[in-house]
């Protein structure tokens, strides 16, 4: 039983370890790319040339800030929405509080679309 | 039985233990981050206090949701700093996404508006008689599995609801403080105030901003997972994990728990609402039945309470249900057009299930005791000039195809996939008992939206189904909002709790937020007398 315990833990472990450290080199999304082509580089979002943890949305802001420490982003767009031909959106402005910048926009791997975890918004690209 | 000791009833941490996922997660992480971590790390369940503190505050608020939020700017107007944890990314939590309905009386806008009948005593009355809610306080409950009126309240000690009640008016001026609107009040229902979309997040935010303005702090992804109490019971701290997985020891005077409901807790639900784990299980869901609920309201609260010996109250009040499209995408009906509206709310046999004017937790629950799958909303073209047609875009859903409109009933059922005799039958019954009777002789509707279904075009919507999407029952408190332990039923000092994880107070929306105002107030009260 222990033996077994044992087994499993370690087998645990190689299976935790790479989905820890899976950090990729360069940039991956379209804002990824955009960051890399304007010379940003590790320090600048994670304070540090070897980072090993996600950056900050201070990190976001200290470039895509409206002055006020806050981003409220492109403003309100038609988007096919939830079964509905067009609903006018503001994906900055939502029923979510404070909802970090990194939740869709990734810079090493692909962003995605948070909203459409329950809703379905057609056509919304998220850079 | 010794409830510390005898943790087998949760499968949760047996796994934990058994794969010793928690002892690996952190042993790795302390290796490659390059500290060192205590050997008590994979210790879940006593063992002894941290001998060094990451931090120290007067009062530690796990979970920055609504009521969470609420207390927090209520202690720093008193002095006190919080250090407030969310585990999730975003503040705000279910109540930000709330539709904005809270209910009371003698508040401000009912007296500016002429609103009348709509004292706090009269509120209270409806609660006790069980017209404001469903089930009267004061009557036992029905041993049902699934009660065809139950879906209420039935707290030990009342006075934390009844205080709710006095302290509405003090709550709407708090919501128009910080930045809230609400639609005009209607008369035929004058303790309903409707916050407009998007006042809830704009008041989170605002009072999020008054937080740490104050010298408050509030983090996020940090999620507490054990309380620590000294030698007499008395709080001293909690543990917690920060946003890079590090564990970290936070020692404080008073912990409140405001960290919402058990939704999504198998184990609770299995423990406490049996029925409702197996027979009776519906989705927990929200805005689609197939989707499942956005955040993890795991209980987290009321399982560091147990750990304790915390007790519980109301743990066996049903669900909130409500009805939902199947998939991700699907246009919703909104159920709450159900009390304001004429519509009636059928089964794929065209049989009604509730008096429609009770709300849609009732009919969901009656759908589900019929033994039907889903059902539909159907009404005709009088009802799409109906304040619930207009506040929930009917017209813009019969656009879209979610509510099929036909210029007889029959095709109407036929188009959606009702049995149209059956559907006959009913609008029938109903139109006649309209003329003869003045009331619905089968559930008793009557009142402003008890009308006929008869003027064409006919509009029936798409099938719609249950999902639960909240929990009543929690930790047992006493009025000042202080947990009592199970044996003695004497407050554990220093442990407050708030919101949906007070069992004692109910997890309506206006509730949880006053209480997580009253939970500060008495916090503070405490810390000045060090009755804590």
């Amino acid at each position: 039983m222990k033996r077994r315990i044992l087994i499993s833990r370690i087998l645990m472990m190689l299976l935790i370890a790479p989905l820890m450290y899976a950090s990729q080199p360069g940039m991956i999304s379209v804002s990824g790319l955009t960051h890399q082509k304007h010379s940003v580089t590790c320090v600048d979002c994670h304070n540090t040339n070897k980072p090993v943890a996600k950056a900050s949305v201070s990190a976001c802001l200290k470039c895509h800030s409206n002055g006020k420490g806050k981003y409220v982003g492109t403003g309100a767009k038609k988007y096919a929405f939830d079964g509905h031909s067009t609903k006018e959106v503001n994906p900055h402005v939502s029923h979510f509080v404070e909802l970090p910048c990194t939740e869709c926009h990734k810079t090493h791997v692909a962003s995605v679309n948070y909203c459409n975890k329950c809703h379905l918004f057609g056509d919304m690209p998220v850079k | 039985m010794d409830r510390r000791s005898d943790d087998s009833s949760n499968p949760r941490r047996n796994f934990l233990k058994i794969t010793g996922m928690g002892a690996v997660a952190a042993a790795v992480s302390g290796t490659l981050l390059g500290t060192a971590q205590s050997a008590e790390a994979a210790n879940v369940n006593g063992g002894p206090l941290p001998t060094k503190w990451d931090a120290q505050h007067e009062l530690v608020i796990v979970g920055g949701g609504g009521s969470g939020l609420c207390a927090g700017v209520e202690a720093v107007q008193r002095g006190v700093k919080p250090f407030i944890m969310e585990k999730q990314s975003s503040i705000g939590g279910v109540a930000a996404m709330a539709t904005g309905y809270i209910f009371g009386g003698d508040s401000k806008l009912q007296k500016e508006q002429g609103m009348k009948n709509c004292s706090r005593e009269q509120w209270w009355a409806k609660l006790e008689d069980g017209t404001g809610w469903s089930e009267p306080l004061k009557r036992v409950r029905d041993n049902s599995n699934v009660s065809p009126v139950y879906y209420g309240i039935t707290k030990r000690n009342t006075q934390l609801l009844r205080d709710c009640v006095t302290e509405f008016p003090a709550l709407v001026e708090f919501l128009l403080k910080y930045g809230a609107t609400f639609q005009p009040l209607d008369q035929r229902f004058p303790f309903t105030h409707i916050a407009v979309k998007g006042s809830l997040p704009r008041v989170f935010q605002n009072v999020a901003d008054e937080i740490r303005q104050s010298g408050g702090t509030i983090v996020t992804e940090t999620r507490a997972t054990k309380i620590y109490l000294d030698e007499k019971g008395k709080v001293v701290g909690v543990r917690a994990t920060d946003a890079s997985g590090r564990a970290i020891n936070i020692k404080t005077k008073a912990l409140m728990m405001a960290s919402g409901g058990f939704l999504n807790n198998d184990e609770l639900i299995k423990r406490y609402m049996p029925y409702w784990a197996t027979k009776g299980k519906v989705p927990s869901a929200f805005l689609f039945s197939d989707g499942g609920a956005l955040f993890e309201q795991t209980g987290d609260g009321i399982v560091m309470g147990l750990e304790i010996n915390a007790s519980l109250d109301d743990m066996d009040a049903g669900f909130k249900y409500k009805i939902a499209p199947k998939n991700r995408g699907d246009a919703v009906v909104n159920g709450l057009a159900l009390t304001q509206s004429p519509m009636i709310f059928v089964t794929p046999e065209g049989k009604r299930v509730s008096d429609e004017r009770l709300n849609y937790t009732i009919a969901t629950l009656n759908l589900i005791r019929s033994g039907a799958k889903y059902g539909y909303f159907v009404f005709d073209e009088t009802a799409m000039s109906s304040t619930g047609a207009k506040n929930y875009g009917f017209a813009a859903l019969v656009e879209n195809g979610t509510i099929f409109k036909a210029d007889t009933l029959k095709e109407a059922a036929l188009k959606a996939g009702i049995n149209p005799d059956g559907l006959q039958a009913t609008v029938e019954l109903f139109n006649k008992d309209f003329d003869e009777k003045g009331v619905d002789s089968v559930y008793g509707k009557t009142g402003p939206f008890f009308q006929k279904i008869i003027k064409p075009p006919f509009y029936v919507s798409e099938k719609h189904y249950p999902v639960r999407f909240k929990t009543e029952g929690g930790l047992e408190t006493d009025e000042r909002t202080r947990v009592l332990e199970y044996r003695t039923v004497k407050p554990i000092p220093g442990f407050y709790a708030a919101g949906a994880t007070n069992g004692t107070c109910t997890a309506s929306l206006g509730d949880t937020m006053q209480c997580g105002r009253m939970s500060a107030r008495y916090i503070a009260e405490d810390l000045k007398t060090h009755n804590i």
